[in-house]
């Protein structure tokens, strides 16, 4: 069930007995203006998972959600497309499986209430100490991203292929920014973003639609203009193929390679778009996977994926230095392979059987299930289980290959470990 | 079958042995979309010295190959065991671990032919000296990509340390030399031995009926035939009660952003087995929260200090024949970082005394925290121990969880944390760092 609870602020409540948890999100979504934007959201989802004016310190939280049965709570960022999204997320035992019951629902919102509306302030900026004090460990934990370096080659691809300098940089933001954000900065950009942000609280668990509302509107958040987001980046295509390479003395080569792929969300191809890609890299059954990986014996890894919301296709390998050639030809065959039509109906019929599989599992988890509503707030779009597998089901031969033939190589990515 | 019931979670459990000897449990969740089986053999890394399946001697096989044997498995005379569950549309997987190896799928159709697959393709072996030639490329770039995995180097340091020259401090997937050295031979020879039905159990959760999936398990295993159960013969690895063994303190240089520290603390005393293990687990699990976690007073502390910060953790593993804890954290103190731990380890008592309000906060949270287990099927499955744990499923953690105190607590920080078995691992930024 779903009510507007007040303009801007979206409740949706789902009521199920398969889970013996009761799931809250709160999610905070905006169209990002700016990179700074970025990292000052990461920054701030930091801040308010670990403090508060009622429990100033990480342990004044943790010891308050062991109280509740140790509710997990933490904060997330993710960015899709243009749209940033900030949430709030608890999960807590329902009361049905504990010993004693103990209204669990209505605690976790008034700890999410806490968290939200009296973060740790003084005079209109965040507490100078938790402030420096989770920059710093922001800034460590970018710098480490460079020790992951599957993660490495990923960002660096990003940072050639895209234009914008938003989308340049990683989902948590530039290290760049960082710095000069001052903790009275922050606090007003929260202000603004409690006000003007859309705002989605979604419920999942055995609960009665009447008790959570009356819990979500104790939340008290103001209206808000309503603004229709655009999800949507286009990046604008380039004549050549942009080429990097970085030495580092690695025992594991990756290259990467970006595609624009101009398939709209939801629009008609969509759903051969992610046949396309499940055939391509998606799955142990993948072409890549079976030709790069296990026929060629050339990689451990060797996958694709894509983002509907930037039109972008990315295909990830771990390779030794000496084999990069051969890699390339391969994986520019599998793309060519696939636009030819080199493909069985069997083939295509057992992808499909899988991408259904992956979804109905999705269905299984309290979170993912939750993800799936929070995508179609953020985009204002919607698909029952029924139809999305209908949709699924009634793609052709003809509209993978149609798919296929749209690709463009945009940018190929080499992190090149030497040695041998 | 049996049938145990679990009323507070509303669950019950079906467990029996095949003639075979083969343990099967059965789960079933009909709210649930998906069925999730996994079938697992009592056999992993530390397994290269043992008694081979009709044969009188001990034989050393090389490091990896229980990995090595989960990868070949899947491969066929005339087919890749993936594109049976690939064209059920499901997935497929498989893991090893120090003791287990692992095979599972997860599905939401066609849970009955997948349970068939799975069953068929672990239990008809092929293996050929040209695919396991081809496998050696595939493996050797698994191996090569942990090798540049600071925090992969970071566990086995430490295991290198508490368990110098065994065969734990190997990694799981070997090195490329010892791969090299395998052949179909050795993999049948392990294969015989370990892979018999005695030595397994299967595991289903989710969406089905409990008769028809039990007379279809049956029904499967009939079709073949098993030689008698034997007992297995494992070299004895695990002697070293003083902790003579244990290297104190050991580093290493690698193109890392901060300095990596982990703090390992070797189990010196003898479990007595079977759901007192798990209870002896659980009670290791609070001690470490209360003195390491983030409820705790030190904690908070060092985070303020800047010696640790979210990277900061600690784990308990604790299988056949070895437990250990370790305790590790990304920092630029790492020294302060490992004295501060040692520190606490050593003052436990003392921390431990008076706290009975945290230790039930802390009961709490665990309990809590088991019970959001029950919600993914994998946690349930997964967790299955077979003999190691009697049998236990999550649903006995809760109960074994409620009857324990402060006092218990105390007596296995007592038993458990000994100076002598404390050892320190770090990882330093090195200085022409390319990156």
């Amino acid at each position: 069930m779903q009510q507007e609870l007040v303009n801007g602020v979206e409740l949706q409540v789902v009521s199920t007995q398969q889970f013996k948890t009761n799931c809250v999100v709160v999610s905070f979504v905006t169209e990002l203006t700016s990179r700074e934007e970025t990292i000052m959201r990461t920054l701030l989802s930091n801040i308010l998972e670990t403090s508060s004016q009622t429990y100033p310190t990480q342990k004044d939280v943790a010891l308050e959600l062991s109280k509740m049965y140790g509710a997990s709570f933490g904060t997330t960022v993710s960015r899709r497309g243009r749209l940033h999204t900030l949430s709030f997320i608890v999960n807590c035992v329902n009361d049905n499986y504990l010993l004693q019951p103990e209204n669990m629902l209505a605690q976790v919102f008034s700890f999410l209430k806490e968290m939200i509306f009296a973060p740790l302030v003084e005079e209109n900026a965040f507490d100078e100490v938790t402030f420096t004090r989770q920059k710093e460990n922001l800034a460590a934990y970018i710098e480490a991203v460079k020790d992951n370096k599957q993660t490495y080659a990923a960002l660096e691809l990003q940072k050639m292929y895209f234009d914008d300098p938003i989308q340049k940089s990683a989902q948590y933001g530039d290290l760049a920014d960082l710095t000069n954000i001052t903790a009275s900065e922050l606090y007003s950009y929260y202000q603004k973003m409690l006000q003007q942000d859309n705002i989605q609280i979604l419920v999942s668990g055995d609960v009665e639609f009447a008790d959570v509302l009356a819990c979500a509107k104790e939340l008290s958040f103001e209206p808000r203009t309503a603004t229709k987001l655009n999800y949507l980046y286009t990046q604008p295509r380039h004549e050549s193929v942009l080429e990097k390479i970085t030495q580092q003395t690695l025992n594991q080569s990756k290259l990467d390679l970006a595609y624009r792929l101009p398939v709209p969300y939801r629009g008609e191809m969509h759903y051969a778009a992610l046949i396309f890609n499940a055939l391509l890299g998606g799955s142990p059954q993948s072409k890549l996977f079976m030709n790069v990986r296990e026929k060629a014996s050339l990689a451990y890894y060797a996958s694709s994926s894509f983002d509907p919301f930037r039109q972008l296709l990315v295909i990830q390998t771990g390779i030794k230095s000496v084999d990069k050639r051969r890699a390339l030809a391969l994986i520019k065959e599998q793309v060519a392979d696939l636009a030819a039509g080199n493909f069985t109906l069997e083939e295509l019929e057992n992808i499909k059987l899988n991408l259904a599989n992956s979804y109905e599992s999705r269905l299984d988890s309290q979170m993912t299930a939750l993800n799936r509503l929070q995508l179609e707030f953020i985009t204002k779009t919607s698909e029952s289980p029924a139809s999305w597998l209908q949709k699924l089901n009634q793609v052709t031969k003809t509209e993978v290959m149609q798919v296929a033939q749209k690709v463009e190589l945009q940018a190929i990515y080499f992190l090149d470990g030497g040695q041998e | 079958m049996e049938l145990y019931s679990y009323p507070q979670f509303g669950e019950s459990l079906y467990t029996t042995i095949l003639d075979n000897g083969l343990r099967v449990n059965l789960l079933p969740r009909k709210d649930f979309h998906k069925t999730y089986g996994i079938l697992t053999t009592n056999y992993g890394s530390i397994d290269n010295e043992f008694v081979p399946l009709g044969e009188t001697n001990m034989r050393r096989f090389p490091d990896g190959i229980a990995h090595f044997l989960e990868h070949k498995l899947f491969e066929k005379e005339d087919h890749d065991a993936f594109d049976i569950f690939g064209k059920y549309g499901a997935d497929a997987n498989a893991f090893t671990s120090f003791t287990r190896t692992s095979y599972l799928f997860s599905t939401t159709r066609n849970a009955d032919k997948c349970v068939e697959a799975l069953l068929d393709f672990v239990q008809t072996p092929y293996f050929s000296e040209k695919t396991v030639a081809k496998e050696k490329g595939i493996i050797g770039q698994e191996i090569k990509m942990y090798d540049d995995d600071p925090n992969w180097q970071l566990y086995f340091g430490i295991i290198g340390n508490l368990y110098p020259k065994n065969a734990l401090s190997s990694d799981i997937a070997g090195t490329v030399e010892s791969i090299e050295k395998i052949t179909s031979a050795d993999l049948y020879a392990c294969y015989h031995t370990f892979y018999q039905p005695s030595n397994m159990n299967l595991f289903l959760v989710g969406n089905f009926e409990v008769e028809e999936m039990i007379d279809l398990i049956k029904k499967n295993q009939a079709k073949r035939t098993f030689p008698q159960a034997q007992p297995i013969e494992r070299a004895d690895l695990f002697f070293d009660p003083q902790g003579k063994e244990i290297i104190p303190y050991r580093m290493t240089e690698l193109a890392v952003q901060r300095p990596k520290t982990i703090i390992g603390i070797k189990g010196l005393d003898i479990l007595p087995g079977g759901r007192e293990s798990l209870s002896y687990k659980l009670k290791i699990e609070l001690l470490l929260y209360l003195l390491y976690g983030e409820a705790s007073e030190r904690y908070q502390e060092l985070y303020d200090q800047g010696v640790l910060d979210d990277s900061f953790s600690y784990d308990f593993s604790l299988e056949r024949g070895f437990h250990f804890a370790s305790i590790s954290g990304d920092t630029n103190k790492p020294q302060e970082l490992s004295n501060a731990v040692i520190e606490i380890a050593e003052h436990a008592l003392e921390t431990l005394e008076g706290k009975e309000v945290e230790f039930e906060l802390a009961k709490k949270e665990m309990v809590g925290r088991n019970i959001q287990a029950l919600n993914s099927l994998e946690s349930i499955a997964n967790s299955y121990e077979g003999d190691l744990f009697e049998g236990a499923t999550l649903f006995d953690v809760v109960p074994l969880l409620e009857e324990l105190t402060l006092r218990d607590i105390k007596e296995v920080a007592q038993q458990f944390l000994r100076s002598e078995a404390i050892s320190v691992y770090q990882i330093l930024p090195k200085e022409d760092d390319l990156s």
